[in-house]
């Protein structure tokens, strides 16, 4: 599934071998909230101040079914959802020393996301 | 130093920057947030959270009275003005409520200013261009004593 946006408007192409189900709507769902989120919170620098954000909310609100999706955005670069992921797996594998080094601390959450086949 | 916005920094989130100085000054990057780049640090994100860069010993709180004791902590002090005064470098803490702190910037030798927009770019501005709109307006300046 590949969202893009046209002026205002997002856009998804689904491959014509895709099934449309609940699986697809939540993926559409997540993908969708995602994006409004982080045009919304794009400006902030406090993860307190941007997980305050009612779409963030809503978007924790689809529970367990969003990690591998929260995993996909991690792998492309989005470090926003770290907050999140210890929310929703109760864990943290973060290294004391990649404290502040988003970049080191998303390659954390991969390997532990890939110990626990999630992806 | 030119005036104007990009498109894509949404004139409505910072009203005053249509009208005031606020050039993009670097790429988006994730790297660093404004707390960072008010401290001179484009290699780490400082805040209060379990993956993020924080003094020991501070509350875990993005409070004004907490950024205040963070930036006293590394040997600031709280001033009236934001006037440039050779010799000192000054930083401007945003709030729109007093209480949380939304926004860092800092001051550079050319008597404007300079902040990190979250995960977006960073931009040369007037104290004026930041104020008015999401970050709020400017709470407290401190500053402190170049070595």
């Amino acid at each position: 599934m590949t969202l893009l946006k046209e002026k205002e408007n997002w856009v998804v192409q689904i491959p014509c071998e895709q099934p449309i189900n609940e699986a697809l709507f939540a993926e559409l769902r997540f993908s969708l909230l995602a994006q409004k989120w982080y045009e919304e919170t794009r400006f902030l620098s406090f993860a307190s101040q941007r997980e305050a954000n009612p779409t963030y909310q809503a978007i924790l609100a689809m529970g367990n079914t969003i990690l591998p999706y929260l995993f996909r955005e991690l792998e492309a670069g989005e470090t926003a959802w770290f907050g999140a992921l210890r929310h929703l797996t109760q864990a943290n594998p973060v290294l004391p020393e990649h404290k502040g080094k988003h970049e080191l601390a998303k390659q954390d959450w991969l390997q532990w996301a890939k110990e626990q086949k999630i992806i | 130093m030119g005036e104007g916005t990009e498109n894509h920094i949404n004139s409505k989130l910072f009203p005053n920057s249509e009208k005031e100085p606020f050039l993009i000054t670097s790429p988006e990057t994730k790297t660093y947030n404004c707390l960072a780049w008010a401290l001179g640090d484009n290699e780490n994100w400082w805040e209060a959270d379990e993956d993020s860069y924080w003094l020991p010993d501070l509350p875990e709180n993005d409070d004004i009275t907490t950024i205040v004791l963070l930036f006293e902590k590394l040997g600031f002090e709280t001033c009236a003005e934001n006037g440039y005064e050779i010799g000192f470098e000054k930083v401007a803490l945003f709030s729109k409520d007093q209480i949380v702190c939304t926004h860092i910037a800092r001051q550079l030798d050319n008597g404007f200013w300079t902040s990190k927009l979250g995960v977006s770019h960073d931009v040369q501005h007037s104290l004026p261009a930041m104020e008015g709109g999401m970050y709020g307006n400017v709470y407290v300046f401190l500053k402190k004593q170049n070595k």
